[in-house]
């Protein structure tokens, strides 16, 4: 057989071979046997100088050839192996897809992070604090001194005669307040809170507050209502407004209600029992006594402060009719949401 | 509280929508809950007046009745006790709807022509219950004599009734009167006064003796004799009901009626049960006494008792007692009008569990110049509606008049709080509209709140007076203005979100637990080693308890996160072919006497499916590799630089995390013993951390390293070695021989069995060799791993497959 006939039964037989072929690593053991550097093709290009001219012009051409095409083979192959398919015409695409494994945050950590994510937006800073307080700072410092009738609003889970399960994250006003005074402050305080209170579909005896707080000259009522609406539009839509009611807290004054254009958008539906608004939160002006209980002085600065549910934002957001899906874990409700 | 606007009616022109009135009221800050129409479904029921009545023969409870509805007159046959000739009633005609007052659950009939007794029946006198208005069906509904005859019912009797849920601070509008009030103020119409007769001034018939004011600020107390005992008229008993109040007798239903109407809290003492004077104390040391409900009930210290010198008769401003109670025999009372100290009426109210009306009312506070007011008006009443006569005058105990201080209110101060100019006028025209007192002056106001407001006190209690009469909706919503305070970033906050999204992204779904759990689901934990890392179990006695706990499920503050995890990991296993759960968030840790520490930590629980069930792959079960994945992964992720996850010689299966030479936590499969107690029967890995561990040692930025521009030379090698060496030994030597030129290795394939001898393994690691600075040849690359051959053979006397074996 001449060299070129040679060359060319190297390439019909590499590529037999190749149709044999069915793993990378067979793939590769082919490639060092035939394309190597010490391969059969190699072997072939190496008796190039011990032929006639013509032959060896033949062979180069040849050999040129036999290498383009089974580099350009071997690419295919590669190709067709990493795929891990044949492009194969019987191939039954309504199969399911290999779904990818993924989790998801609890419905509450996500509604608390786009919350978050809305505040931090309009310059508001995170700050944390402790889930069994003082009486005095879930209470006293709040202008709710011991016997006060106003106490009753929170039903209250004692760890002793003056250490509380906190009821809601307004102790964190005064703990801000202390550690950040006399600078403004614009932050929101979120976190678990808890009642003595029976369980029923809209009332749970631990829930997420967001508290949120601006201290500083100029800061008013109207600074609330823009701060608010910012947020509720994020929040819930563009389309919503909000609106202030007259309300009472004893550590703000004034004190508002705040409520917000309900789903229907005022149309009257179920959720809002008719009356096109919903309650989503309640807060005012910061009380004077609690200013200075804060290290703030009254007359000078002025503040505002707000606190919300977060589940009640999520069963909303969401329609969610029980709030009691919440801490139960189930994965058949919290798969819903993320 | 529920209020019919027919009784406001009495003290304002109301001309709008009862809907709009809610509005106004709701934004105000006095919340409207309900508005409940009466009478709305009253159709072809109209005012009748009995003309006669005869008996229906062979029948002895029922009578016919002949009854004149102004356009004509009808006969019905009824049997209800209470009717009588020339009382005007409730007659339903033919098509009426009415309430089925002998149907077990609510619903409503339309009443059709019957006979009864052969004698044909054309409408019916409706009780209370059948009009819907209470569940009375004892007799019919007596109207008032001046209600017209032939008008349809609702004109006579309909109704609106307000629902309110009125803030603490307004319990001066919750009454009538009050209410009345803060429309006036609302909708700039004018109050009607009543004129209450006044009392006889001078010469008492009782005398009292106050122990002093920290008992009560006002004490009057009125004689009256002559009383008749009876049912209150039907105005009264039908503003009760819509009230809400039960009728009981004229002098009960006379001072409940005044409470409503006025907001004070009265109380009548049957004479007969006191002898001399009335004495106002603190309760004895272990008194008991027996209330109106029949209750003997121990008395709590500092309790405001009013009795005489030898016994209690009554619990000031809570309940009265049993022994001084208005009966039907009763025919001279004292009444009782006084304005009890708020702190001590709070407090033995809920010592004693007994809240009432009245107490709630004390508790917020009444005013004193009320107590005068609403007795006259209730002597007034019992005048008319029990024949009483008055005695003397009452007996006034005041020792110190209130006085209220006169707040400034600078101009500057409205717009500083509220964010919307009010001009002074207007001001002054809200401020006095609520009956405040108010002098003017060039950039001020001095305002003395009325006696009733003690709530206000400070300028920005006027602020809010003046911002909710003004109108919430007139402030308009701005961005705070001025500097913007520094923005703090939250590193600890940043660090734990993004914990979570990663173990998100690793296909971990979050849960959040409660905080209070219980001896019982703690107690399997307790065989979980506690030593050198976070304490996974405590001893009870070191738990933080509630004191008030709402059931025993939740009565201590967790220690540890995973038996929450493992409980939601257990239920949802019932439904669920995969279920990999975490939880971040706080534990508790007693400290001292102060507050506890509340360190997060981080729980990690994996079992069922490692990915869900799917045609084209194998399913596997999860198991510890798996969470060792994600403990790793998630350190490496949070650039944690210094830890590591060692085997646990104590425990199988077990692998304790360690960063910066500190215990951390543990991953390890649960052993079989603990999930039995848990009542999990497939294989279960999880992992706690102590997440404070983690923060501290994160790093949060990364630093760019260079990576080799050059191809890596990638050569396998696989050894026999036995089974007892661990890997982690095999890559130690790996490293070792390595040299400098080795960048990575990897182990693919382990492998147990034929045709490997018994107690032996077959490791396959994938060794990468590469450059900084130039190609490496395959020759290097193969140096370099038959240094690590040599290495492995001489430190672990393991063979090399390929070239030591045949």
């Amino acid at each position: 057989m001449s060299l070129p006939e040679q060359i060319v039964a190297i390439q019909s037989a590499a590529l037999d071979h190749l149709t044999t072929v069915a793993t990378t690593r067979d793939l590769e053991d082919w490639r060092v046997r035939y394309l190597g550097r010490k391969g059969e093709l190699a072997g072939a290009i190496a008796q190039l100088g011990s032929v006639s001219s013509d032959e060896r012009r033949a062979a180069g051409q040849a050999a040129n050839g036999a290498k383009a095409a089974l580099q350009e083979a071997h690419a295919a192959k590669l190709g067709e192996l990493k795929i891990g398919a044949k492009q194969d015409n019987a191939l039954d695409v309504t199969l399911p897809g290999i779904a990818p494994v993924i989790g998801g945050l609890h419905l509450t950590r996500h509604t608390l992070y786009e919350i978050i994510r809305i505040f931090t937006g309009m310059g508001f800073t995170v700050f944390e604090t402790n889930e069994v307080e003082s009486d005095e700072y879930n209470f006293g410092l709040l202008n709710l001194p011991p016997d006060h009738p106003a106490r009753d609003m929170w039903d209250t889970m004692y760890v002793s005669d003056d250490v509380v399960l906190r009821t809601h994250t307004s102790p964190g006003q005064i703990r801000a307040m202390r550690q950040f005074n006399p600078e403004p402050l614009r932050v929101i305080l979120p976190g678990k809170c808890h009642r003595y209170e029976a369980v029923d579909a809209s009332h749970e005896s631990m829930f997420y507050q967001v508290e949120g707080l601006a201290v500083g000259e100029g800061i008013t009522l109207a600074s609330l209502k823009g701060v608010f609406e910012a947020f509720t539009q994020q929040m819930f839509g563009a389309d919503r407004k909000v609106r202030f009611r007259g309300s009472y807290f004893p550590f703000t004054e004034p004190s508002v209600e705040i409520d917000i254009t309900c789903n229907c958008l005022g149309a009257g539906c179920a959720v809002c029992k008719g009356t096109g608004w919903l309650e989503v939160s309640g807060g005012g002006m910061v009380h004077p006594t609690v200013l200075r209980n804060g290290g703030y002085d009254p007359d000078i600065v002025s503040g505002f402060a707000f606190g919300m549910g977060v589940e009640r934002n999520a069963m909303l957001r969401h329609g969610i009719d029980d709030i009691r899906h919440f801490y139960t874990n189930d994965l058949r409700f919290l798969k819903q949401f993320a | 509280m529920r209020v019919p606007v027919s009784w406001l009616r009495e003290y304002i022109e109301l001309d709008q929508p009862v809907t709009q009135l809610a509005h106004l009221l709701t934004i105000a800050g006095l919340e409207v809950t309900g508005i409940e129409d009466t009478g709305s479904g009253w159709d072809r029921v109209f005012v009748g007046m009995v003309e006669r009545i005869e008996r229906v023969p062979e029948a002895d409870r029922l009578v016919l009745a002949t009854v004149n509805y102004g356009a004509d007159s009808l006969t019905v046959v009824t049997g209800a006790p209470n009717i009588a000739e020339g009382q005007k009633v409730a007659l339903a005609l033919e098509g009426a709807v009415l309430v089925d007052a002998y149907a077990d659950t609510p619903r409503k009939r339309k009443l059709k022509a019957t006979k009864i007794k052969g004698i044909r029946s054309q409408g019916m006198v409706c009780s209370e219950r059948e009009l819907g208005l209470s569940s009375e069906h004892e007799g019919i509904l007596v109207l008032d004599g001046d209600a017209t005859v032939g008008a349809p019912l609702a004109t006579a009797l309909g109704d609106h009734i307000l629902t309110f849920d009125l803030p603490n601070n307004l319990a001066y509008a919750n009454s009538v009167v009050g209410l009345a009030r803060e429309i006036a103020a609302i909708t700039g119409v004018v109050c009607r006064e009543r004129s209450v007769p006044i009392l006889a001034a001078t010469g008492a018939a009782t005398m009292a003796t106050v122990e002093g004011k920290h008992l009560a600020a006002r004490y009057l107390l009125q004689r009256l004799d002559n009383l008749v005992i009876r049912p209150s008229s039907p105005y009264i008993q039908q503003r009760l009901q819509a009230s809400g109040v039960r009728s009981i007798n004229n002098v009960v239903d006379a001072t409940n009626y005044v409470m409503l109407e006025y907001g004070q809290p009265l109380h009548g003492f049957d004479r007969d049960a006191s002898e001399g004077d009335v004495v106002v104390r603190a309760s004895h040391t272990g008194e008991v006494f027996e209330t109106l409900d029949h209750q003997r009930r121990p008395m709590p210290p500092g309790t405001v008792m009013i009795a005489d010198a030898a016994r209690a008769i009554g619990i000031g401003g809570i309940m009265g007692g049993l022994n001084s109670e208005v009966t039907e025999a009763t025919t001279s009372i004292l009444l009782e009008s006084a304005t009890f100290d708020p702190i001590r009426i709070r407090r033995s109210a809920r010592a004693m569990g007994l809240r009432t009306e009245a107490s709630a009312r004390f508790e917020r506070g009444m005013d004193p110049e009320l107590a005068p007011v609403a007795l006259a008006r209730a002597v007034e009443l019992l005048v008319q509606e029990a024949d009483a006569v008055p005695v003397g005058a009452p007996y006034d105990w005041y020792p110190e008049p209130i006085r209220q201080r006169a707040i400034e209110l600078p101009y500057a101060e409205v717009k500083r709080l509220l964010g919307v100019e009010v001009a002074p006028d207007e001001m002054e025209c809200i401020l006095r509209s609520l009956e405040f007192d108010v002098v003017s002056q060039p950039d001020r106001l001095l305002v003395t709140p009325p006696s009733y407001r003690q709530d206000v006190t400070l300028a920005a209690d006027l602020v809010e007076e003046i911002g909710r009469i003004h109108g919430y909706d007139e402030i308009p919503a701005t961005l705070p203005s001025g500097a913007l305070p520094v923005q703090r970033s939250d590193e600890a906050a940043l660090l734990e979100r993004r914990a979570r999204e990663w173990l998100v992204a690793a296909g971990l779904r979050e849960v959040i637990n409660y905080d209070l759990t219980s001896v019982a689901a703690l107690e399997p934990f307790r065989a979980l080693p506690a030593g050198a890392g976070p304490a996974f179990w405590q001893p009870v006695n070191q738990l933080i308890k509630v004191r008030n706990p709402l059931t025993t499920e939740r009565e201590y503050l967790r220690p540890s996160l995973l038996p929450g995890v493992l409980q939601n990991l257990r239920d949802n296993l019932r439904h669920q072919e995969a279920v990999w759960l975490f939880e971040l968030d706080r534990v508790f840790v007693r400290q001292g006497d102060g507050l506890p520490l509340e360190p997060r930590r981080l729980a990690v629980a994996l079992a069922g499916l490692r990915r869900p069930s799917s045609p084209h792959l194998a399913d596997g079960e999860t198991n510890l590799y798996d969470l060792k994945g994600v403990v790793d992964g998630l350190l490496a992720a949070l650039r944690v630089h210094t830890y590591a996850l060692v085997a646990d010689n104590e425990r199988p299966a077990s692998l304790g995390v360690e960063i910066g030479g500190r215990c951390a936590g543990f991953a390890s499969a649960l052993d079989a013993e603990l999930l039995a107690r848990l009542d999990i029967d497939r294989p279960v890995v999880a992992a706690e951390l102590d997440w404070e561990i983690i923060l501290g040692a994160a790093t949060r930025a990364t630093t760019f390293a260079a990576y080799s521009r050059y191809p890596a030379v990638r050569q396998d090698v696989a050894i026999l070695t036995q089974d007892s060496v661990p890997a982690a030994a095999v890559e130690q030597v790996i490293v070792r021989y390595g040299g400098r030129n080795l960048r990575g290795w990897r182990l693919r394939e382990v492998y147990r069995g034929a045709p490997l001898p018994e107690g032996m393994k077959s490791l396959l690691y994938g060794l990468e060799f590469q450059s900084d600075d130039r190609t490496l040849t395959e020759a290097e690359g193969t140096k370099g791993r038959r240094a690590i051959e040599r290495g492995l053979r001489e430190q672990l006397g393991a063979e090399i497959r390929g070239s030591d074996q045949p």
